[in-house]
Formats: structure tokens, C-alpha cells, sequence
């Protein structure tokens, strides 16, 4: 093994790391409330991931963030493990393809992705099964968390943004 | 883009997908029961997560009373008062209790108490996306839980292990739409049925339905697990009636329940791992709500 493969495996097991920190401190019981309502952060951390490595790398941590979300969930097993793996594969796709890597463009990519995550569960959970009031759900829960979610998402890709140009600049360094 | 498609990184990725597909679909037919991918991660993160909840509790239960040393002093007055209120009807308990005790004896009443196992449990996680404030607990298969088994404080029921792995269990609350537990009015003795509204979980109540029309239920009411479903033992508190009102539609009656457990905030609770009747008939409750919708139907016939 190389050097520059040692440093990409260190890369990989840091961005793990902070991926169970982040899934810890996401199920926490009682850190970050507003509300009773808590930000997701390992799919935001994913999509960042997928923004600054290959679609393969992206598409595997955003695997990894569905399985440690399925994990804690009460929806089916595989639901957002599906979801996450082909969001993060897309988003890593359209940037080797259509856009930067960008604040921005991460925005973007956790809006659509999350929020489009939210709504089949919307669908497939409560609209299908002809609740009554599914919509307060929609309103009061699902949008609250995306905005929440929205939120800490700039800090995620500049954390990202930084580990990225740190490892990319040991590697040149060899 | 079209390289994408032909490359091995497409398939790897598909291969991928498929497996979790695959996982997804036993998932369905294997309710209750966690995926050989679940049981791994969650046996790996459970502890941590129990690590980073003991820590994250320790960290506010110290910020706290920096932050809400006022809200203390006022929650100290209150307690007080209700503590006087309590003796008082301390008072009042002895002496039903004692004409109780003196009516069973006059009728020769063998109460039956239930042998329950029990066991604490901490929760360790709780999902940001669930919005009937589910949780995860310390404690699985290894240590006797089982799926379905029932989930209570000292101050009542809070809701069922919906799924269970070997060191950790995901709970689904009362508050949830998709759980119905068959319940009981302690005063009317009347059965029905407590399950999730999604208007009212928002205010950590849910929601008593199928009350026939003529039941005698009322504000104030002590509802209990009636322990007709085979699921939770008998007498369980569920909460107390807030509300009683008509169905929009037919002629059935709803009540709007205040559970006793606060459940948006719960941290530890118990696991009935074994009860007296656990996994019995439906047949009483089935009877039982036959017996409503009939009379719902009747009712609606005679209009």
C-alpha cells in the first residue's frame, strides 16, 4: 500500500467517524431540540461527501447514512438506505456533469433529496392510508425538520469542504 | 453520462440497491424482526448511542439548573401543593379502600393480581424524522425482550416494542396512529379503543374512539388497558379523558386522552417481558368492537 492510499483510507475512516458522531448526536434524546424537532445530519454530511468525492464514494456513505437512519427508524427496513444510496450517487453524478461543488448547490442537493425523501414517506405512510389531518404532518413535522435540516447544512459542507482540501493536500504533498 | 451507465461503479452500485431491495422486502414479511444488516449496525451503535445519552443527559441536567433554576422554584411551590392535595386525598383513599375491602368480603371477591416480569431500560435514541416521538432502548433480545412486548412507567403505558434486535429495541408510542390498544373507563367500565391522532399527538395526547353513544364516559375518567387483545396486561393507566365528544361521522362517541406519562420526554421506562395472558384471544375485544360498530350500525339504520 502506498502512501497515497494510506491517506485516502485514513480519509475514509475519519469521514466514517464523524458520520456515527453525527448519527449519535442525531438520535440523541436530548441535545439539539427546538421544539421537539431535530435536524438530520448524516444525510447533509453524505451529500457533501458525494459533492467532493466520485459518485461511488458519495454513493456509499449515502448507503452508509440510510442504514444508520433505518436503523433508528420505525419505517421499513432498506427505505431510506435506497433513498440516501441514489440521492447521494445523483448528486455526485451532477457534479462530475452539470454543477460545482458549491454552499449552494448543497442547499439544493439536501432540499430536493431530503425533502423528496419526506414526501414518499408522506405518501406511502399516512396520504395512502387515508388518515385524517395527514397534512399537519406535512406542515407541522416534515417541514420544520427539512428547514432545521436546511440549516445546519452549511457547516456540514464546510467541514466537508475543509477535510477534503486537507487529505487532497497530503496526497499532493507525496 | 452515458459511460456512467456502462461502467462497473453503475453496477456495483445497482448490486448495491438490489441488496438493500432485497433486505427491504423480507423486512415486510418479517415484521417486528431486525435484518442481519440492522442487527450489525445496531449492536455496534446501540452502546455508543447509550454512552452519548448518559453523557448528553449528565451535560443538561447540569445546564439546567443554571437555565431554569426560576422554572425549579416555581415547579418546587406547585409539587407542594399538589403533595398537600395528595394527602388529603390519601385520606380519602384509606377510607374507600377500607369500605372496598369490606364489600369484597361481603361478596366474596378473589382479586387476581397478575404476575408480571418486568425490567428497566434506558432510551438511548430517538428518531428526528418519527413524528409520533418513537425511541430506541438499551435493551434486546439478549436480554428477554421480545417484539410486542409492552412498554410502561410507573405513571402508566407508553406504548409497545415494535421491533427488536439483540442489545437494543425501537418503541412505538400510543401517540402513534398505527397502534390501537384496546382500553377500558376504570369508573363506567366501558370498552373501546385508544390509538395516535395526528392532530392531537402534537399536544402529546391521543385519542379514545368506538364509545358507544349511551356509555356514561365523562372529563376526568381514568382510562386502563382493558387486557383483552393479548398484548398488554389488564389495568394499565393510560391517561385521563380530557374531552368527550360525537364522531363527525355516525353515532359512536370519541374521547380526547391525556396520557400520564409525558412521552415527548420519557428516559427510562420498564418492558413487561411476561404477563398473565400474554398472547391470548382477540375474541373479547374483536366481541367488543363488533359489538360497537353494531351498534353503530343499528343506530344509523334507525336514523
Amino acid at each position: 500500500m502506498n502512501r497515497r492510499t494510506k491517506i485516502a483510507a485514513v480519509k475514509y475512516i475519519v469521514y466514517s467517524l464523524i458520520m456515527l458522531f453525527l448519527y449519535v448526536l442525531q438520535t440523541d434524546p436530548n441535545f439539539f431540540y427546538i421544539d421537539y424537532i431535530k435536524p438530520v445530519l448524516v444525510l447533509p454530511f453524505a451529500v457533501c461527501i458525494a459533492m467532493f468525492e466520485s459518485q461511488l464514494v458519495g454513493g456509499l456513505f449515502g448507503l452508509f447514512a440510510g442504514v444508520l437512519c433505518d436503523v433508528s427508524s420505525t419505517v421499513l427496513f432498506g427505505f431510506q438506505s435506497i433513498l440516501y444510496l441514489c440521492i447521494c450517487t445523483a448528486v455526485g453524478l451532477l457534479v462530475v456533469y452539470l454543477m460545482q461543488p458549491s454552499m449552494i448547490n448543497s442547499l439544493l442537493a439536501v432540499g430536493l433529496g431530503f425533502g423528496a425523501r419526506l414526501l414518499l414517506e408522506y405518501f406511502f405512510y399516512y396520504v395512502m392510508w387515508g388518515y385524517d389531518n395527514s397534512h399537519l404532518i406535512l406542515l407541522d413535522k416534515m417541514l420544520p425538520l427539512l428547514i432545521y435540516t436546511l440549516v445546519v447544512t452549511p457547516f456540514l459542507f464546510l467541514a466537508v469542504r475543509k477535510m477534503h482540501r486537507f487529505f487532497e493536500e497530503k496526497m499532493a504533498e507525496n | 453520462m452515458k459511460e456512467f451507465f456502462h461502467s462497473w461503479v453503475f453496477k456495483v452500485l445497482l448490486a448495491l440497491a438490489i441488496i438493500m431491495f432485497a433486505f427491504m422486502l423480507r423486512a415486510t414479511v418479517t415484521v417486528g424482526a431486525s435484518t442481519v444488516i440492522e442487527k450489525i449496525v445496531g449492536t455496534v451503535t446501540a452502546p455508543i448511542q447509550s454512552l452519548g445519552a448518559s453523557m448528553s443527559s449528565s451535560v443538561t441536567g447540569f445546564l439546567d439548573r443554571f437555565f431554569r433554576a426560576e422554572e425549579i422554584a416555581e415547579e418546587n411551590e406547585q409539587l407542594r401543593e399538589e403533595n398537600r392535595q395528595l394527602i388529603e386525598q390519601m385520606v380519602d383513599y384509606e377510607n374507600y379502600k377500607h369500605e372496598n375491602e369490606s364489600l369484597k368480603e361481603q361478596l366474596g371477591i378473589q382479586e387476581e393480581h397478575p404476575e408480571w416480569e418486568t425490567m428497566t431500560a434506558s432510551v438511548i435514541g430517538r428518531d428526528p424524522s418519527d413524528q409520533f416521538y418513537s425511541f430506541t432502548i438499551d435493551k434486546g433480545t439478549l436480554d428477554g425482550v421480545s417484539y410486542q412486548d409492552p412498554v410502561i412507567t410507573s405513571d402508566g403505558l407508553v406504548g409497545i416494542v415494535s421491533e427488536v434486535g439483540p442489545v437494543f429495541a425501537k418503541v412505538t408510542t400510543i401517540l402513534d396512529v398505527r397502534l390501537n390498544v384496546a382500553c377500558q373507563d376504570v369508573r363506567t367500565q366501558d370498552v373501546a379503543t385508544v390509538s395516535g391522532d395526528i392532530a392531537l399527538a402534537e399536544n402529546g395526547q391521543c385519542r379514545m374512539s368506538l364509545i358507544p353513544r349511551e356509555s356514561g364516559v365523562a372529563k376526568g375518567d381514568i382510562i386502563q388497558t382493558a387486557g383483552t387483545s393479548g398484548l398488554y396486561p389488564q389495568g394499565i393507566v393510560i391517561g385521563r379523558i380530557q374531552e368527550v365528544a360525537f364522531e363527525p361521522q355516525g353515532t359512536m362517541m370519541y374521547a380526547v386522552i391525556e396520557p400520564t406519562n409525558d412521552i415527548k420526554n420519557i428516559k427510562d421506562v420498564m418492558v413487561i417481558t411476561s404477563f398473565k395472558g400474554q398472547g391470548s384471544s382477540l375474541s373479547s375485544f374483536e366481541n367488543a368492537s363488533d359489538n360497537a360498530q353494531t351498534q353503530e350500525e343499528n343506530a344509523d339504520d334507525a336514523e
